[in-house]
């Protein structure tokens, strides 16, 4: 096992350097060259920050040099290993070794692209970090109690309702949240933006009773913040496993083994909840590693309309002001995660089905 | 006569299905003693594996559903007990192994857990203990290096120790009576020998009976005491394995041995039945052999007119066959002292008292044969040498 | 009766039970052709049914939008004569859908034409007509939408027959900026935007950009799928290894990621936002194709194909494919509900189209100007985008039910 994972995480990095290619040579080879063309709905740019601009990447790629001397550039940049300063990393006397990945700097937001990442991605993680298992649990609970009901009213028609709300659009449900429950129009149930409350800073972390009355506290601000876009991440997920968790339960109770389960005098319960289940997991995690980058698009939409500072966001920005170290940076680290979560998936994978192994 | 270990009486199934209900096993009687090695025997579709099933309640209910009739186990009817008496019957009074030992068998647990829940279940001991009867157990039916076998994995075995393990799995509470359905079907020839001789083995030590399901007249020859021969649901001859080997009653009965390839035949084709089991959905009325038995034709050529009927048998043909076996079912009558046969035209069927079968035989042990060494009783071929 | 009497207490039952039934099992009806079972058994159930209809709605607004809805009367009289300025405004694109969709409808459905022979008969269809069209249709360069109100007003109209609804999508309401941003009226029946433009006609306009591109860039996903997952199922070996490569850099690419970054950064463009769709979403149908092509291969009657000396593309597309398609066309019935929801994300984003109404945009719209939530501009299109997504995802349900051999009643 552990040979496969070290030979997978080997492959990662052509993957890693493959897909990232292709997005430096999309941006590379579009009408507006490598500076992009100007798509924000506010016009250009001023001539003056475009030729900053220019200089910068000038400085960094040479603007004048072919596309791919241009990746390869970016790419020993950004890589922990390759060509760097003398006295800088390690070994510190030579000019190739190890360092610390340099992603540039945003021009357009006037930042360093690390610490952009930096500040959006906790948040992104949060979000599906509270999504994730919320979609689990829920679906296996629901799982279960299909299995158990099965062909009674809770079973029957759940499959289609369960296919009506994995087609709800998540951009359709982020509006209508939004303008009915989190807008001053209507009921006004939510806060209508942003990630914390503006005296968030302030706040003590947990709910107390102050002079001024009940705080809610930051804690379950947050929270309270999280509660649509976390909703609207977790729903079509919770259908589209809901609907797998009982096809899979249903299949692994009428098995052969269930019925020797039975002969030996289980009952039900121990049948279902000790035989069935953990077979029925199985598929559910294979799954996973198609959930999961699938939340990271989700997360794009989502903090877009409810205003959360995600990596989601980051990505609309960095594309709409054509900024591409900020662009390529995005590419690399969603393309990580992506693959990380592949991994992770293929390992809960082998250690949830003895029958399955990676030597 | 001492009494039978089980017996059962006009058990009939249903299964509900959408396009109506069709009845897989009708007025099924027969019995087993104690120590004892019944065979329902039977093609597949005939309903043994639904008799088997329903004496443990296995039976999914809904779309299943038991219609009348009693299966008395130590003179207690399992039919009416609730579901929690029943499971402490299943796996300690009567256990069962099946056909496929490969899907039986749990894929994410290790054999030792799988066993261990078997003793558990119905042995107050602890968890440690447990394991150590599995590895007993395992020990019993000739699995060596047991201790290591009990970490591994069904996937990890061959198909031969699997099944092992499942009649180890059964034996673990030291069951009254084993129901083995199919249990070397899937299995290589070699393989089946050797199970079917552990079968014997572990019978003779625990004095425990079997009911075994198949479809296998060898295996019949070699381990059966009482033969039940099931087809389209219903028990159509039940006698001792001497006296059905000896002189079959029911025409189906004598097409099985037909078919049997010899090896001292001469060439040609080999004998079928022709024509195939009824669908359950649909069948035949009257005696449901009827389209594809020989003798009703045969006699049919030698009555009057009056006395025959032509009729469709399948595959757009047409026969003609004796009135009586399309319009009225015969049941099971004793028309030999103890063996019973379906058929109108049996010896003496018109004479013969109805019967459920109650038949105590044991096999007579082949003279200077060592116990439990070497197969005892009749081997197949001489069996039907001696016979038509 | 005579011996069957008595013994067995329900007897009667078993009696009754028989009479009905023949003396001998039936013959088995003869059996169909495959793709015609498939296609029975995918329309029987109801949710199926209620999919095909709302997508026949749609096509049927796709196609005859001009004449659903339209500022230009559908026929006018006016000094004494009669005109359709309907007809007069026609563009190329609604000349060809009605005439190519009625020929396809034939082609389809009524000649008994092998597979191949159909797609070449409606790709010369489609050349045949859409040339005609390119060259014959002339409308006029600048559309007033509101003169024909004008003329009512100023009496000049004796009498005139107009779409049901009688607004283009593109109308801005110039005489009449006073309805703008209302909600559901008589005159509009689901309101009117902020820049006038009537709400439902947008909507029945926007359907032909949805299905266009579900359609199209689904169709492009599993050509691509189809071709790459071919080869590497067929060939093995080298090929399978290096589109396995392939199909990991395109799984790795976070998908509305790389279409927001070619859109941003090539310019909004119909063809290529379909392409953009079908070279993202092809993996999968590409990884379906090259599991049934492994198994196929080493089937007996591939063996023989090859054998006989068949040339390559015969084998693998008069073979192989049809045995091995299942599965993509349940992935393309799903593929064409994500397709449309990529495409409405996108026009969400405000990466769409801009002259052309799209669902997308039109939801963007809602949570408009100063935060203040329009609530009919968010119902409606959101409900037409669920819409036709549920539709073919019943489809791809139903069809996934029908090939699937477990559940063979």
């Amino acid at each position: 096992m552990l040979s496969y994972v070290i030979r997978r995480i080997l492959l990662m990095f052509p993957t890693l350097i493959g897909m990232t290619a292709v997005v430096f040579f999309v941006m590379g080879m579009s009408p507006g060259g490598i500076m992009g063309s100007l798509l924000s709905a506010e016009g250009g740019m001023k001539s003056r920050d475009r030729k900053a601009l220019e200089e910068y990447y000038d400085k960094r790629y040479g603007l004048k040099k072919p596309l791919v001397v241009q990746y390869l550039r970016w790419l020993g940049k950004v890589s922990p290993v390759g060509p760097k300063e003398k006295g800088q990393g390690w070994p510190k006397s030579t000019s190739v070794g190890f360092k610390s990945p340099d992603l540039g700097e945003s021009i357009a937001k006037g930042r360093k692209v690390s610490e952009l990442i930096g500040e959006a991605l906790p948040i992104t993680l949060l979000l599906n970090a509270l999504s994730f298992p919320l979609i689990y649990s829920l679906s296996i609970l629901m799982g279960i109690q299909a299995a158990r009901r099965r062909g009674q009213l809770l079973d029957v028609g759940m499959g289609t309702v369960m296919l009506g709300l994995w087609s709800v659009p998540v951009i359709w449900t982020g509006v209508m949240l939004v303008g009915f429950l989190a807008s001053k129009q209507y009921m006004h149930w939510f806060p209508t933006n942003g990630l914390h409350d503006l005296r968030a800073d302030q706040m003590p972390f947990l709910p107390a009773f102050t002079k001024a009355g009940w705080e809610r506290g930051w804690l379950l601000d947050t929270l309270w913040h999280l509660a649509l876009p976390v909703f609207c991440l977790t729903y079509g997920n919770f259908a589209f496993l809901t609907k797998l968790s009982r096809g899979s339960m249903l299949e692994a109770i009428s098995a052969d083994y269930v019925r020797t389960a039975r002969a030996k005098g289980v009952d039900e319960h121990g049948v279902l909840y000790r035989h069935v289940f953990r077979n029925s997991l199985i598929p559910l995690i294979t799954v996973a590693a198609y959930v999961l980058p699938g939340m990271l698009a989700g997360s794009i939409i989502v903090e877009t309309i409810f205003g959360v500072p995600g990596m989601g966001r980051l990505m609309i920005e960095a594309v709409t002001l054509t900024d591409r170290e900020l662009v390529l940076s995005e590419a690399l680290l969603a393309g990580f995660l992506g693959l990380l979560a592949y991994l992770l998936a293929d390992i809960s994978y082998a250690l949830a089905d003895p029958r399955v192994s990676y030597e | 006569m001492t009494q039978p270990l089980l017996e059962i009486r006009g058990l009939n199934v249903a299964f509900n299905t959408e396009r109506g209900q069709i009845r897989p096993v009708r007025d099924v009687s027969f019995s087993v003693f104690p120590g004892q090695t019944v065979a329902l025997v039977g093609e597949s579709g005939c309903g043994k594996s639904v008799t088997a099933l329903s004496v443990l309640r296995l039976i999914p209910q809904p779309p299943g559903q038991f219609l009348g009739g009693q299966i008395l186990f130590a003179g207690r009817d399992l039919l009416p007990l609730d579901e929690r008496d029943m499971r402490s019957v299943r796996g300690r009074d009567i256990a069962m192994i099946f056909q496929e030992p490969m899907t039986s068998l749990n894929p994410v647990f290790t054999i030792g857990e799988q066993i261990a829940e078997a003793v558990l279940l119905h042995q107050k001991v602890s968890p440690r203990e447990a394991y150590d009867l599995a590895e007993k157990s395992l020990r019993d039916v000739g699995i060596a290096d047991a201790r290591r076998r009990l970490s591994e994995y069904p996937h990890q075995m061959s198909g031969g120790m699997r099944q092992r393990v499942m009649i180890a799995m059964a034996l673990s509470c030291r069951p009254k009576l084993l129901i083995a359905d199919e249990p070397t079907t899937a299995l290589d020839v070699t393989i089946q020998a050797q199970i079917l001789e552990l079968l014997r083995k572990l019978q003779n030590e625990t004095g425990m009976a079997i009911l075994l399901i198949t479809h296998d007249l060898g295996v019949v020859a070699e381990n059966a005491d009482v033969v039940n021969v099931m087809y389209a649901s219903r028990i159509v001859e039940s006698a001792s394995v001497e006296d059905l080997f000896d002189r079959p009653q029911h025409p189906y009965t004598e097409g099985l041995f037909r078919s049997v390839p010899k090896l001292n035949a001469p060439d040609g084709r080999l004998a079928t039945i022709p024509g195939q089991v009824p669908n359950p959905a649909k069948f035949p009325t009257g005696c449901k052999f009827h389209p594809r038995c020989p003798r009703t034709r045969e006699l049919a050529t030698r009555s009057e007119p009056a006395k025959t009927i032509d009729v469709p048998v399948g595959g757009g043909d047409r026969a003609r066959v004796m009135r009586v076996c399309v319009e009225d079912e015969p049941l099971l009558r004793g028309v030999l002292p103890a063996h019973g046969a379906a058929c109108h035209f049996a010896e003496n069927y018109d004479r013969a008292p109805e019967m459920l079968p109650m038949l105590d035989h044991r096999r007579q042990v082949v003279a200077g044969a060592i116990e439990g060494a070497a197969p005892r009783g009749i081997k197949l071929e001489e069996a039907i040498k001696t016979g038509r | 009766m005579t011996a069957t009497d008595t013994v067995s207490p329900d007897n009667s039952l078993l009696a009754s039970a028989e009479a009905h039934v023949p003396a001998v099992e039936e013959d088995l009806p003869p059996p169909q052709r495959f793709w015609t079972k498939v296609w029975r058994d995918t329309f029987h159930e109801a949710r199926a049914k209620v999919g095909a209809v709302w997508i026949a709605v749609l096509i049927v607004f796709a196609v005859f939008g001009p004449v659903i809805a339209n500022s230009h009367p559908l026929a006018m009289k006016s000094g004494g004569h009669w005109s359709s300025p309907m007809l007069r405004y026609l563009t190329p694109v609604d000349v060809i859908l009605p005439i190519f969709t009625l020929a396809a409808a034939i082609v389809l459905f009524f000649t008994r034409w092998s597979g191949g022979v159909k797609v070449a008969a409606l790709a010369g269809i489609l050349a045949v007509v859409s040339a005609l069209a390119f060259v014959l249709v002339h409308p006029p360069p600048a559309v007033v939408y509101e003169q024909w109100r004008d003329l009512a007003r100023a009496g000049k109209i004796e009498s005139a027959v107009h779409a049901p609804v009688p607004y283009s999508a593109n109308d801005r309401l110039r005489d009449q900026p006073e309805k703008r941003l209302t909600g559901p009226s008589r005159e509009h029946w689901l309101g009117t935007e902020a820049n006038g433009a009537d709400v439902l006609s947008r909507l029945i306009h926007a359907s032909r950009i949805a299905l266009s591109i579900g359609l199209i860039s689904t169709g492009i996903a599993v050509v691509i799928g189809v071709v790459v997952g071919g080869l590497m199922g067929y060939f093995v070996g080298k090929v399978d290894m290096l589109g396995m490569r392939l199909i990991e850099i395109f799984e790795a690419i976070p998908t509305l990621f790389l279409m927001i970054t070619i859109v941003a950064f090539f310019g909004r463009n119909l063809y290529l936002l379909m392409a953009i769709i079908g070279l993202t979403t092809w993996t999968g149908d590409a990884r379906f194709i090259r599991a049934e092509f492994l198994t196929l291969r080493n089937q007996d009657f591939v063996q023989a194909a090859k054998a006989a000396g068949l040339p390559l593309h015969s084998i693998l597309f008069r073979h192989m494919l049809p045995n091995g398609i299942a599965p993509v066309l349940i992935s393309a019935s799903f593929g064409v509900a994500s397709a449309i929801l990529y495409e409405s994300t996108l026009s969400f984003l405000g990466l769409g189209l801009v002259d052309e109404p799209s669902w997308g945009q039109m939801l963007n719209q809602a949570l408009g100007v100063g935060g203040a939530f329009v609530w009919w501009i968010a119902v409606f299109p959101g409900l037409a985008i669920f819409l036709t997504v549920f539709a073919y995802n019943l489809v791809g349900e139903a069809l996934r039910d029908a090939l699937d051999p477990k559940l063979g009643h």
